[in-house]
């Protein structure tokens, strides 16, 4: 044994040990995988995106939430009180339906934490009883954030990803969903927004850190400033048809910018006009690129199928792949409450109705087929009903909606209003005339100022009339403060102190020192 | 010369022609031929033939290693089974006999050599272990404890490692279970960690601190050794690979403190290293030992209960007495069991807990061969162990049979090989481990109800009498080690290890357990380990005395686990089982799936240096860098650094006439352990399947942690000052330590706020501090020609902790009872606070705003009034509610353990005791508390115990220290007797006899005449008592963070007769 031969021992021992040691280290998991292993291809961005376009539909469909925010709190509706025959789902409950009063008289308390026994709303010895119970009536998720905020991680770690780039991955796909995933999130804000007034804002991937609430025209003026220049990254439509609507696309997101800014335009008052301008510009590129049509107003029913090409933006979960539990979730859909459907023949009855002061102020006397679509306008026991939202009939009974967040006769609307506001009245009367027309119903002329918006603001309540629009347009246009729109208002003191939100739930606080709930709901 | 020699040999096989012998000659032979035989012929030859006796008695030593003085050493051979040797040797040789145990001894050659050889009592010349290479104390300036398997025999046992409780100093045991084949908690130099897991119970009991356990190298293998899948309480999975190791097998135990002693374990070392050596053969006759225990387990003493038409009395006086007019009235006339004394079904007085405790009977067998020399040696151990626990339906079996042999052709190459097999059987009733909540709410039935049949009893009843589990393990374990020493001074090691463990655990429940359906369910888990290692070390001594030392290895660790599990329930009857029955509802099956899975592979690279100077200046360093295929890929080391320092001052010039001093030494480290505290899921996030939307699949990303890519690692950091000191021959022992002990950086789930979206992130801000004092005295005081021998020794160790940092920066976490505050000690209970009761109406306060008298908070919570608890109103609202009025109480770590062991031993009768202590620490008594509660409910199916001998309050103005127990109503309204108080909180300071042995060993004449060696019988009484000031039952059976949970398996009493015989 000499020297050299312990070099070549030592060399065999290193070479044995110390080699490919890196390589050595990487094992494959076969139940799961880690983030360092993901985002390796166009696949992995897709299905991230789907599961990012399925969470924001669980959160809206898992409780009575796009009604409920949009529709209930209006002041005109009310439960149906008669008794149905057969009662086979949890929604016919009689006892549960006066939630919808609580709502029309905005008593979120007594909606969200049930009502107690000492109760003033409490009479004719009815007893204590909460709504969160029922999936159908669970408010109570409503006031819990924690499921947008998941969306909102999960577009930021899409974001960053695909920002850091992706083998594989065309530069125009990766703008496209770079857009896309800006487009989720400011969709998701905005839903917030609306229902819970200011809210945290961030938009940094896998953000842990606690944020306070952020004023809510600043979170919107952020949210503008990031879509408005991807949004024509995003295409005006999808070579496989069955994506139109239900993806990112640009005409959902010109719908959603003009949504915005005319929030903003209700709150920020000094620089409204501004907001006007930008919603009327996209309003026109919008109705420009002739990409979406208004469709005959015969076939309302289907837009809320979705898929037409009035559809701007949808969520939508077809019956024909939702399974279990998923399809009892149709009270999230705004017009389940009030359409009889076919399966009138089982005893099931509508849960509400709108008023009839509240109809014959919206159509009047006047020919209007959209007033033709409301049946039983005047009865209040359960067959008063919305045929627009009749349609095919799923396994168990349940038309096969999609959930219809914007659709192109609201922008129309929207450039109406906002042409209005300008002054220009020539141009807000003929868009008012396009949806006008659809209906069958005569155009409007000679009407300015004032009255032209206020009668553009009627033509919201009658082309959208129990889709989940009209407490968002009462309360961004501040009408919710009159009398002659609400026969609920609010005064400017509550509408002040934010009784227009939600309450949200006081978990909120929990390892947040900078978090504030709203005030009002205390 | 060399035909000369031959001739001898040949002269020597003829005179004994037995085999031993024959394998001797040839081994020599071989050795001879092969290796160093230059100058043989130079010089003369003696034949040195005589005897060698151990000093103190007649009896010659076999198996004594007869070495030639020389460069190199030579190997002549051992001692016959009598002690006599006969060796050829060149002439003005010098020869070396040594053999473990013993002090070696160097004498010239003569033609007869009648040798003494001294026991060996100094700690000094122990070997020890530092990172797979083996030195001498002396040398090694880290902490460790050497424990000597002979002092693991003195009870049956089926996990060997509580019997190191007492043993260690610093190394807190707790046999926290009776249930055989379990582990108790194992904690060295206190708590590491703070990762304490509310119960899913929702009981504070029930809480669970995840253990930490030290780091388990068996035979040169780290192994793992807590069951894979741990749910708090509910383990599944098999019995610890400890367990599999019969007590007869194991020649030492050796257990790392410091972190220069651990740090060579990387990582896994970080809550300290415990080496367990199984024997090995080293006796040039064959041996075989046979060992033999019959023990018999014994209860403890049980709870009293009030049995039959007492406890009916005492119900209907509590009602009539505090009842309400419809307590009376109408709910006493709806309770039959209270009132239709005359059925038959509630006329009883059944001793439930007889149902489920009693004595039993147990008994093991352990056969072990050895033998072999210096070129060859071999052991067999065979091992039989069943012990049926004392609680009904429960019991373990153990089967095992371990081989190794070693093979050194030539003194460059040596070859060890290694083949274990075991099973052991658990049966773990209708527990689910630890906790017998099953057993524990059976055994406290009302003695009214009849004893359980089919017709009559409950559910949880017939379960835990007829339940089928069954929860074997199957450990095969091998282990190959190659070395090779090319030149003196150089080793160059590999060695290869495979292990695979298979546990099953089965669980037939008959439908008349389970609300007529008879269910089963099947655990199954597999965990195999490929590991190798490959060692390089070299040793120069430079005849300036300067001596150097220098080794390096590499760690190679495949490991995979998988675990499956399947239920159903609803089978078609009892008798059809298989393949698991038929089911007819699709709805009660539970389906079968994949539990756990895991593939880990690990690599790590270390490397020490030592230095000495005349062995008198010692110097360690060592570097070890670790990485698994969880720590992700970019920098996936984490690197162990530490440095020793030690100083043998009984080697100076100065302290060379100080024949009293055997040994002086001072020794000072420093090491870190660095141990990664995430994986890449905790790092980059967990990407799952989240079925479909629309017919595409979607893939989201756990939501229930967020990544944290700037999690780093933990690191502990620790500082041991040591002093050894050895006085007058060492009949004087002392070790004394002290540590300090940084843990920063430990990684805890912090929840987070809802606006994050996710809901926890895995964050590493836990810091603890560990600080403490550990002594150890042995004393041998009579001198060594003394016909008694006796020795005594005495270890303690003083612990403290203190919690610095928490996640986030917040000053307290609570979960359950329990707290962890920055501040104070890691793990504080989190109780109201109890100042008595209230003698007088008047003692209560009143809100002065209000008018009202102090009121419990909570739906359904009542005013108090004398005879309640006075609880502090922390917050000074006169309410008392959960959140605001729990006070940071106490500490559920012990301050003080340690143990002490004597033997006297006088001719051929020995004597043994051994105990350890506990001191300073709080438990919960939950078991007086739930004895309290038990009077709560008068109408309930529940047992009552009495209650003589507690203070109580029963009429206004009496001072006492406990509510009043029989007034019912109160438990409502203000729940005098929540466990979570001050008023249980007790001193569970213990002082333990763990176990008392006499032995007899028969005159070597006597045995001889039988044909035996040697043959020792004992007696054995184990756990024998408990001295605690504490109320409860035994304030050792409690859980890890002080709880006593009175549904906890008991601790037998075991005495045991024993037999060792030794061919």
């Amino acid at each position: 044994m000499n020297i050299k031969n312990i070099r070549f021992y030592l060399i065999l021992v290193l070479v044995l040990t110390g080699t490919g040691c890196k390589k050595f280290l990487e094992v494959e998991s076969i139940e799961r995988f880690s983030g360092n292993r993901y985002w390796k291809t166009g696949a992995d961005v897709e299905a991230f995106t789907i599961d990012i376009y399925a969470r924001l539909w669980d959160k809206l469909s898992n409780s009575c939430f796009w009604p409920a925010a949009g529709e209930f709190r209006l002041g005109e509706i009310r439960s149906n009180t008669a008794v149905a025959g057969v009662t086979s789902f949890q929604s016919n409950d009689q006892n549960r339906r006066v939630v919808y009063d609580y709502l029309a008289k905005n008593d979120m308390k007594a909606v969200v934490y049930g009502i107690a026994a000492n109760s003033p709303w409490l009479t004719n010895g009815s007893s204590p009883r909460t709504f969160n119970t029922i999936l159908a009536f669970n408010f109570v998720a409503n006031t819990n954030w924690t499921d947008f905020y998941r969306v909102i991680q999960e577009v930021n770690i899409m974001y960053d990803e695909v920002n850091k780039g992706i083998p594989g991955l065309s530069d125009s796909d990766k703008q496209r969903y770079l857009a896309e995933a800006v487009f989720i999130r400011c969709l998701t804000y905005f839903i917030m927004v609306r229902i819970y007034g200011d809210v945290a804002y961030y938009t940094d991937a896998n953000h842990s850190t606690p944020l306070g609430r952020e004023k809510f025209v600043s979170v919107l003026n952020k949210c503008i400033a990031e879509l408005e220049p991807v949004k024509n990254n995003l295409p005006w439509k999808y070579e496989d048809p069955a994506l139109n609507g239900v993806r990112a696309n640009r005409g959902g997101a010109i719908s959603l910018l003009m949504n915005m800014y005319m929030w903003n335009a209700g709150f920020d008052e000094a620089n409204k006009s501004g907001y006007y301008e930008k919603t009327a510009a996209l309003g026109n590129e919008l109705i420009q690129s002739n990409q979406h049509t208004l469709i005959p107003i015969e076939e309302t029913s289907r837009i809320f199928l979705g898929g037409t090409s009035e559809s701007l933006i949808e969520l939508k979960e077809s019956s024909a792949f939702a399974s279990g539990s998923n399809l009892f979730y149709k009270s999230a859909f705004p017009g389940e409450p009030v359409v009889l459907t076919k399966h009138e023949e089982n005893g099931t009855t509508t849960h509400l109705h709108y008023k009839k002061a509240y109809i014959d102020f919206l159509f009047g006397s006047v020919s209007d087929y959209r007033a033709d679509m409301i049946q039983n306008r005047d009865q209040e026991n359960g067959r008063f009903a919305l045929s627009k939202f009749e349609g095919p009939v799923s396994v168990l009974g349940f038309p096969d909606w999609g959930l219809i967040l914007f659709r192109y006769a609201d922008a129309v609307l929207l450039q109406a209003e906002a042409l209005a506001n300008l002054g220009r009245d020539g141009e807000a009367t003929a868009m008012v005339n396009m949806v006008r027309m659809r209906a069958n119903a005569t155009a409007l002329s000679g009407l300015v100022g004032q009255d032209l918006k206020d009668e553009i603001f009627k033509e919201r309540g009658r082309e959208l009339l129990g889709e989940g629009y009209r407490f968002f347009d009462l309360v961004r246009t501040r009408r919710i403060l009159d009398p002659k729109w609400s026969s609920n208002p609010l005064s400017i003191d509550q509408f002040n102190r934010g009784a227009w939100t939600w309450p949200i739930d006081p978990a909120a606080r929990d390892r947040n020192p900078f978090m504030t709930l709203n005030d009002y709901w205390f | 010369m060399k035909m000369n020699k031959s001739m001898q040999l040949k002269n020597q096989l003829l005179s004994g022609l037995d085999f031993t012998q024959m394998k001797i000659f040839f081994s020599v032979l071989t050795f001879i031929l092969l290796f160093s035989v230059k100058d043989l012929s130079a010089q003369g030859t003696l034949i040195v033939s005589g005897i060698v006796k151990e000093k103190g008695t007649d009896v010659g030593l076999p198996g004594v290693n007869i070495t030639l003085k020389g460069s190199p050493d030579r190997a002549l051979g051992s001692t016959k089974a009598n002690g006599s040797f006969t060796v050829t040797v060149p002439a003005n040789s010098r020869l070396k006999f040594s053999i473990i145990g013993f002090e070696t001894r160097e004498v010239n050659a003569a033609k007869t050599l009648n040798v003494v050889l001294n026991p060996d009592v100094s700690t000094l010349n122990d070997l020890v272990i530092r990172g797979f290479v083996t030195k001498t104390r002396d040398l090694s300036s880290g902490s460790s404890v050497k424990i000597s398997g002979d002092d693991l025999q003195q009870v049956p046992v089926s996990n060997a490692e509580q019997l190191l409780q007492g043993k260690v100093a610093g190394l807190n045991i707790q046999v926290n279970t009776g249930a055989p084949g379990f582990r108790g908690s194992v904690l060295l130099r206190g708590l590491s960690n703070v990762d304490v897991n509310a119960s899913s119970t929702g009981n504070d009991a029930d809480a669970f601190l995840s253990p930490t356990s030290p780091l388990y190298v068996i035979d040169g293998v780290p192994t793992d050794v807590d069951p894979a899948t741990a749910d708090s309480f509910n383990s599944f999975g098999g019995a610890s690979p400890l367990s599999l190791i019969p007590q007869e097998d194991i020649a030492n135990i050796e257990v790392l403190k410091d972190a220069q002693a651990t740090s060579l374990y990387g990582s896994r070392g970080a809550y300290g290293v415990i080496l367990i050596t199984t024997r090995r053969g080293m006796s040039a006759i064959p041996r075989l030992r046979y060992t033999t225990n019959f023990f018999i387990s014994t209860p403890p003493k049980l709870r009293a209960t009030i049995g039959g038409k007492a406890e009916r009395d005492l119900k209907l006086q509590q009602v009539l007495q505090y009842g309400s007019f419809r307590d009376i009235n109408s709910l006493l006339n709806s309770t039959a069991a209270l009132v239709d004394s005359l059925n038959p079904y509630y006329s009883n007085s059944t001793n439930w807990q007889d149902i489920y405790y009693g004595t039993t009977y147990n008994q093991t067998h352990n056969i072990g061969v050895e033998g072999g020399d210096k070129s060859f040696n071999y052991k067999t151990n065979f091992g039989y162990y069943k012990e049926t626990g004392i609680q009904v339906n429960t019991g373990v079996t153990r089967f095992t049979l371990s081989n190794n042999f070693e093979y050194k052709p030539s003194s460059k190459i040596s070859l060890f090989a290694l083949v274990n097999g075991s099973i052991m059987d658990r049966k773990k009733g209708n527990g689910v481990g630890l906790l017998n909540t099953g057993v524990a709410r059976s055994a406290a039935a009302s003695s009214l109800l009849p004893g359980p049949s089919l017709f009559l009893a409950s559910n949880d009843a017939l379960a835990n009498l007829n339940v089928d589990n069954s929860n074997p393990t199957k450990n095969l374990k091998t282990n190959l080690e190659f070395t090779y020493y090319p030149i003196p001074g150089l080793t160059l090691r590999t060695t290869g290890s495979y292990d695979i463990v298979n546990s099953v655990d089965y669980t037939f429940t008959p439908a008349i357990a389970n609300t007529q359906q008879a269910a089963i369910q099947y655990f199954n888990d597999t965990r195999k380990t490929l590991y190798n290692r490959n060692l390089i070390s070299f040793t120069k001594s430079l005849k300036s005395g300067h001596d150097f030392t220098i080794f390096g290895f590499n760690e190679v660790y495949f490991k995979k686990y998988q675990a499956n599990d399947l239920k159903q329930v609803g089978l078609s009857s009892d008798y059809y089982l298989g393949p698991f029955g038929f089911v007819s509802g699709a709805s009660s099956t539970r389906g079968a799936g994949l539990r756990a899975y895991s593939n880990l592979r690990a690599v790590s690279f270390a490397g020490s240096f030592s230095y000495n100077y005349k062995r008198k200046y010692v110097f360690d360093a060592s570097y070890r860098m670790d990485a698994t295929s969880f720590s992700g890929v970019d920098d996936p080391y984490t690197r162990s650094p530490s440095v020793g320092l030690r100083w043998n001052m009984e080697r100076e010039n100065f302290f060379s006439d100080w024949k009293w001093l055997a040994y002086s030494a001072l020794r000072l480290t420093w090491g870190k352990n660095i141990t990664p505290t995430g994986n890449i899921f905790t790092v980059y996030g967990t990407y799952n399947p989240n079925g479909t939307y629309n017919g595409q699949s979607r893939i989201t990303i756990d939501q229930a942690l967020l990544p944290n890519k700037n999690l780093g690692s933990a690191e502990g950091t620790t500082y041991n000052l040591g002093y050894d000191l050895g006085l007058f021959n060492n009949k004087i022992q002392l070790t004394f330590e002290s540590y300090y002990r940084a843990v920063d950086r430990q990684a805890r789930t912090l929840a987070l706020p809802n606006m994050v979206g996710f809901d926890n992130v895995l964050s590493n801000e836990v810091s603890i501090r560990n600080w403490g004092n550990e002594i150890s005295l042995t004393l041998r005081p009579l001198p060594l020609n003394s016909k008694v021998n006796w020795s005594f020794t005495i270890n303690g160790a003083m612990n403290r902790d203190m919690l610095t940092r928490l996640p986030g920066g917040v000053q307290q976490i609570v979960i359950g009872g329990t707290v962890l505050r920055v501040g104070r000690n890691a793990l504080s209970n989190y109780i109201y606070e109890n100042t008595g009761v209230y003698a007088n109406q008047s003692n209560v306060p009143v809100n002065p705003v209000t008018g009202l008298p102090l009121r419990q908070g909570g739906s359904g919570g009542g005013y108090f009034q004398a005879g309640d608890p006075i609880f502090v109103d922390r917050n000074g609202d006169y309410i008392i509610n959960d959140q605001d009025d729990r006070s940071v109480i106490g500490n559920s770590q012990p301050i003080y353990t340690g143990g002490f062991a004597t033997t006297v031993s006088y001719k051929n009768f020995s004597l043994s005791v051994n105990g350890s202590f506990t001191i300073d620490r709080d438990i919960m008594n939950t078991a007086i508390a739930e004895r309290l509660v038990m009077t709560g409910n008068p109408f309930g199916t529940q047992a009552v115990l009495p209650l003589t001998g507690l203070d109580f309050w029963t009429k206004p103005g009496d001072i006492a220290k406990y509510p009043n127990p029989y007034n019912y109503t109160r438990a409502v309204l203000v729940a005098p007797f929540r466990t979570n108080q001050s008023l249980f909180m007790e001193d569970g300071s213990y002082f333990k006899i763990n176990a008392v042995t006499v032995g007899y060993t028969l005159p070597k004449e006597l045995a001889n005449k039988l044909r035996l060696n040697n043959l020792r019988i004992y007696l054995t009484g184990d756990n024998l008592a408990t001295f605690s000031r504490y109320s409860g039952p035994n304030p050792e059976n409690v859980t890890a963070l002080g709880f006593d949970n009175s549904g906890g398996y008991p601790l037998a009493r075991r005495y045991t007769v024993g037999l060792n015989l030794e061919l």
